[in-house]
């Protein structure tokens, strides 16, 4: 049996509808994968299956080189970060952290002085040091979410399961335990899974990224190459903000170039593309994604650029989101040069090839 | 008046501010008016009976406190105080630990619970007196289903009631009790149980927690309230026991099973002491009046609830 968190061709349906289907995924000891995906794409399930709140259908779960698949979840020993939270109402938060540290199945492992100690540290480390007496019913939402991940980083579990821990925090607390709870988890000797809708939290925080889709996974890799290589389109619409624009139409080779060509647009693919297009010998009909940062504002009328009229212009300071209207397809481009633009106003912009991913139109499969 | 209601507040904008002032009290005066007229007025009466001379339906001048001093001077009273806590301290920690076993019992999940609750509420929902009535022929003498079956095939009691016993009646009485208001207290505290919320079951799950510690520091902390509700509404309840023991026994044998209401019934109406009985039942109620406070003080404090 394999170290760490091993799923092997997972599957379980409720009532018929399939939440998880042929999952199968390994998290190496200190290793962090994210699961990412829309809501109702299997995270929540998955994590309650390797809790052992729910049991699979089929397929074998192990935790350590143990095969859980059967185990109630006090035999697990994994750490689960609710989304819901999960508070016990009748706790003040010291206790609502110390309850797993002192539960029979950890028993001996701490004593009091260490339970005080690790409530502490990790009190401090969500900057909730001086809220340790108060009970749940008198936190806020994005406290009662920290307590929960204090909860579940106190103990030293064979796996951490974290679903959506920081989800409902503010902006900047969650910049800060974004890197911090990283640090964290890596520097622990178990595996780590981390459930968030969040592509790029997923990117940020995760040492390899698994995008889920109606409980199947689409694509399991390192977060620069599930960004800068999605597997489909479902990946591509998916990670990055905003997700990648997807263009249909056909590829033309004329004197050894390939272009993308739709309607009376064309963009420019690079060598490398053209090299990966004739190994796979496909032609005809694609699907061409494009990054939002590979779009540029020209000068009207340049010979490279295509008319677009503004849709909505979403301006964010350091960088602008520009949606437009190209030819009968909406698309967005991220605009980090500061000029003002109005719904309505007609402009041309330039797309790049050179990151481009090509997808075949039929399969939706990258090429 | 809180406004919180925007379509109230739609409605009774447009009416005059006298109309708004009063709209509240409108709503809760059906209630209220009962209230008043079949608990408060009574219970005035009442307090102004035990501070007057009464007897044989006449009332006389006022005497102060004379009443309250007859009654505590009487061995009676003391007698029939100690009946009632006798009663009340061996019936409900029976009830509530049978009812709360139960209920665990039921929430664990129990094949045709659906047709087994209705079934099991049936004690509780016959009046009174059909239960006192049902047990005294279950207790009859030698032909009694149950004093056939447990005394005379055994040789105890053979030929008499426990409910004829001194020692035995008040027993009895417990038991019909118990049999009659554990349903209750069962099927309370599994609706009680229902409305728990799972989520900090699966955390306990996960944290390891046995079903001991899951009973002892998550149910029983959350169910707390309510069973301090329910205890309480037992006990006052139970305090004032009458229509069986009034069937049973009658307070008898002598007065072994005299509770405080059996002897306030008496005073009235077979002596015709109706500022002594007065007193009596202002008596009961202070007392009952102080303990729930108590209770519900001690009930805020340590244990959350309310």
């Amino acid at each position: 049996m394999r170290a760490g968190l091993v799923l092997e061709q997972v599957d379980k349906s409720f009532a018929g509808a399939k939440a998880v289907e042929r999952l199968s995924l390994e998290v190496h000891p200190g290793e962090v994968v994210a699961l990412t995906g829309p809501s109702g794409a299997g995270k929540t399930t998955t994590c309650r299956l390797v809790a052992g709140l729910e049991y699979a259908d089929a397929g074998n779960i192990s935790v350590a080189g143990r095969d859980v698949t059967r185990l109630p979840p006090q035999q697990r020993d994994v750490s689960l970060m609710f989304e819901s939270f999960a508070l016990y109402p009748m706790m003040n938060v010291a206790d609502n952290i110390a309850f797993a540290l002192r539960a029979p199945t950890r028993a001996g492992r701490t004593d009091a002085a260490a339970i005080a100690r690790c409530i502490d540290e990790v009190l401090a480390l969500t900057e909730m040091s001086d809220l340790r007496e108060r009970m749940p019913h008198e936190l806020s939402g994005g406290q009662k979410q920290r307590v929960a991940l204090c909860r579940a980083l106190a103990l030293e579990p064979a796996v951490y399961l974290m679903d959506e821990p920081i989800s409902h925090l503010d902006a900047k607390l969650r910049h800060k335990l974004r890197a911090a709870l990283r640090r964290r988890l890596v520097a622990a000797p178990a595996p780590t899974l981390w459930c968030t809708p969040d592509s790029m939290e997923a990117l940020s925080v995760a040492d390899r990224v698994a995008v889920l889709v109606d409980g199947r996974l689409q694509q399991f890799d390192r977060p620069e190459a599930i960004y800068t290589r999605p597997a489909n389109t479902q990946v591509a619409r998916l990670v990055g903000d905003p997700g990648m624009n997807l263009l249909p139409g056909t590829l033309v080779r004329d004197d050894g170039a390939l272009r993308f060509r739709h309607k009376e647009m064309t963009v420019d693919l690079s060598d490398e593309t053209r090299t990966r297009l004739d190994a796979s010998g496909s032609s005809g009909n694609v699907v061409l994604g494009v990054r939002a940062t590979d779009m540029e504002i020209a000068e009207p009328g340049a010979a490279d650029a295509h008319r677009v009229e503004v849709y909505s212009y979403e301006p964010f300071g350091k960088y602008a989101i520009l949606t437009a209207k190209l030819g009968g397809d909406m698309i967005k481009a991220k605009i980090f040069d500061a000029t003002h633009v109005d719904i309505g106003d007609v402009l041309s912009i330039r797309l790049h090839g050179r990151n481009a991913v090509v997808f075949d139109a039929a399969t939706a499969k990258a090429i | 008046m809180i406004d919180t209601d925007t379509a109230s507040r739609a409605g009774v904008n447009r009416e005059s501010p006298e109309r708004r002032f009063w709209y509240p009290y409108l709503l809760i005066a059906p209630t209220m008016v009962t209230l008043v007229i079949i608990s408060l007025i009574p219970f005035l009466y009442t307090v102004y009976l035990s501070l007057h001379e009464s007897k044989y339906g006449q009332v006389g001048g006022f005497i102060g406190l004379e009443n309250f001093l007859v009654v505590l001077a009487d061995p009676r009273f003391w007698n029939a105080m100690g009946v009632a806590i006798v009663f009340v301290l061996i019936a409900v920690p029976i009830e509530f630990m049978l009812g709360l076993a139960g209920a665990l019992i039921l929430n664990a999940g129990v094949r045709y619970r659906g047709t087994l609750v209705p079934l099991m509420f049936i004690p509780t929902m016959m009046a009174p007196i059909v239960v006192g009535l049902l047990w005294k022929i279950m207790f009859a003498g030698s032909w009694g289903l149950v004093s056939y079956n447990l005394f005379e095939r055994f040789g105890i009691l053979s030929g008499t009631s426990i409910f004829g016993s001194r020692n035995l009646a008040l027993y009895g009485i417990i038991l019909v009790d118990i049999w009659q208001w554990t349903p209750f207290m069962m099927l309370a505290f599994f609706a009680g149980l229902q409305s728990l919320p799972v989520n900090p079951y699966r955390a306990a799950a996960i944290d390891g927690a046995n079903p001991v510690q899951v009973f002892f520091l998550i149910t029983l902390p959350m169910l707390s309230p309510l069973l301090v509700v329910i205890v309480i509404l037992r006990l006052i309840d139970a305090f004032k026991i009458f229509d069986s023991i009034f069937i049973l026994t009658g307070g008898g044998p002598g007065d072994a099973t005299e509770s405080p209401s059996i002897f306030a019934y008496k005073m009235v109406f077979e002596y015709w002491q109706i500022g002594e009985a007065s007193a009596l039942a202002v008596l009961v109620w202070l007392l009952f009046f102080g303990f729930c406070n108590l209770f519900y003080q001690v009930a805020k404090k340590r244990l959350n609830a309310f």
